[in-house]
């Protein structure tokens, strides 16, 4: 049981360095300034894998996107002088 | 993820020394599968729009007997590009296309030649057909390409071709993000140069502090070793004797402000913009002595789903001074024909949408005031609206966001110009009365 604890952890550590928690990181940074959630309920919205609420913000094509009843801004890095 | 969580259960009822290179085995896969993505940092995207757009224009005044009525599909194109090598360092590139469809136009101002693949020439549609596969000049058109890199925490330095066009209002009619940095009454044209932006926290929001740096260059692409005169070399003069600059300053500095979610609206952006253009050289240094100095403050406000509803709503205003010294071809000023000029003009647009569920109906209303140098190199529509001085223009349009990735915007547009002038910009204007409207559709994909 030990064995197993270490092996979910260890796998956990290694996951949660993804090159994705960038993305991840804005996605929590908008909910709760955009529409003032708490850090756990954003990460909480922060689902992963291709249609997850993270991928669905990072490329958000219009001006907005809804997510669970949040509206979030959309920004384009490529469109800002200075990002 | 659930699949590989299911596994490392799993592998609780094997034994010991098999569990453990089970473990092993795993690590090794999300390794492999980390570094890969550490590999991806380059990326593709764009938009694809086309678009269909039936103007009609009437002149009443100074003549009364043009009128008519014109009607073309055109398609865009703009792939953009994205890498982030590091923590520091991002790269931001496009490459553009926009042609209208099997484009036979013939333009009596161009003598003959294709231009390198544009269609401005009288080139025919045999010539235009084979756009993109004629032996040509290689030439790619590339509308930004530049890079940010992070000095410190909180200032970037920018340097490249600046995403200064399409910026503010532009994003509110097309359902976008905001699509460039410049508001388009600041000044509405792709530039090159660098910036450094200043980040910092301030009442709850971010405000990004910029000065960017554009000169405009006169270069003499003569490389004959005996070349030592002409524009460009430095010792060229105009007909009044007065050395011809061959780098001229063009600069602007820009307060940005953003804000997220307050008690009364979703989102605030405001700007401050000066942007500034010393003493330009216009025409050939054998007919004129005319120098351009344009001063620009531009204030934009936009409000986005204030009270709690879909209602969004911008303000933009610009004030104009054009100072010009000399004449242009021995007869024309900036928006004068005199030898000193020195003229002001303003121009607002006025912008509102709401938006519910996939749709959404807005209002705009642009006033140009006559010498208001408003100039929108990046106009997408016919009428140039955005860019047409001593014109005022009433602009009703409608989203429908079909998916993620597909949208439509229907427009109609009615303008009236009052004034004309040569090339928008010089002598001092002729009094008109043009009616022009246009209705459009657009389709655009973005993937």
């Amino acid at each position: 049981m030990r064995k197993l604890t270490l092996a979910v952890v260890a796998f956990a550590a290694v996951a949660s360095t993804n090159v994705l928690a960038g993305a991840k990181e804005d996605f929590i940074d908008a909910v709760v300034k955009q529409c003032g959630k708490s850090q756990a309920d954003a990460e909480a919205m922060a689902t992963p894998g291709r249609s997850g609420n993270v991928i669905k913000f990072k490329t958000c094509s219009s001006a907005t996107v809804d997510i669970d009843g949040c509206t979030l801004q959309c920004k384009d890095a490529s469109s800002s002088i200075g990002g | 993820m659930k699949r590989i969580i299911a596994s490392t259960f799993a592998l609780a009822t094997l034994s010991g020394a098999a569990y453990a290179q089970n473990v092993k085995d795993l690590e090794k896969r999300i390794e492999d599968l980390e570094f890969s993505n550490y590999e991806k940092y380059f990326s593709w995207s764009g938009s694809l729009e086309n678009r269909f757009d039936s103007t009609t224009s009437e002149e009443k005044k100074p003549t009364t007997t043009n009128k008519g009525t014109q009607s073309y599909f055109e398609t865009q194109l703009m792939i953009d590009m994205m890498s982030r090598p590091s923590d520091k360092l991002s790269f931001f590139g496009r490459l553009s296309m926009r042609k209208l469809w099997n484009d036979g136009s013939y333009n009596a101002a161009q003598t003959s030649g294709n231009n390198g693949g544009d269609a401005r020439g009288n080139d025919g549609l045999f010539t235009t057909w084979g756009y993109g596969r004629e032996r040509g000049t290689a030439a790619v058109y590339v509308e930004r390409a530049f890079m940010n890199y992070q000095m410190m925490p909180s200032l970037t330095f920018t340097i490249g071709r600046l995403p200064t066009i399409d910026g503010m209002p532009k994003h509110i009619t097309s359902a976008s993000p905001t699509l460039g940095s410049y508001p388009t009454l600041a000044f509405s044209a792709i530039l090159d140069g660098m910036a450094l932006t200043h980040g910092a926290k301030v009442g709850g929001g971010d405000l990004k502090t910029r000065f960017i740096y554009t000169p405009l260059q006169f270069a003499n692409y003569n490389a004959n070793p005996t070349n030592t005169s002409g524009r460009g070399i430095g010792n060229t003069n105009d007909t009044d004797g007065k050395k011809v600059s061959t780098n001229n300053l063009m600069y602007s500095f820009m307060l940005d402000y953003t804000k997220g979610a307050t008690k009364f609206v979703r989102n605030t952006n405001l700007i401050l913009q000066w942007v500034n253009i010393n003493e330009a050289f216009f025409g050939a240094s054998t007919s004129s002595t005319l120098r351009l100095t344009n001063q620009r403050l531009a204030l934009y406000a936009e409000f986005a789903g204030i009270a709690g509803t879909g209602f969004d709503f911008a303000a933009q205003f610009a004030m104009s001074k054009s100072e010009s010294e000399g004449k242009l071809s021995g007869a024309l000023g900036v928006y004068c024909n005199e030898s000193k000029c020195d003229v002001d003009g303003n121009s607002y647009v006025l912008t509102a949408k709401y938006n519910f569920g996939k749709f959404a109906l807005g209002y705009e209303y642009i006033n140009h005031d006559k010498n208001s140098f408003a100039y929108d190199v990046a106009n997408r529509g016919p009428l140039n609206i955005y860019g047409t001085a001593a014109s005022n223009t009433h602009h009703m349009f409608a989203n429908w966001k079909i998916d993620n990735n597909l949208k439509m915007v229907f427009g109609y547009q009615m303008q009236q110009v009052d004034e004309l002038y040569t090339y928008g910009l010089f002598g001092k204007g002729t009094a008109a009365d043009v009616e022009r409207t246009n209705f459009y559709t657009r389709l655009i994909a973005n993937f």
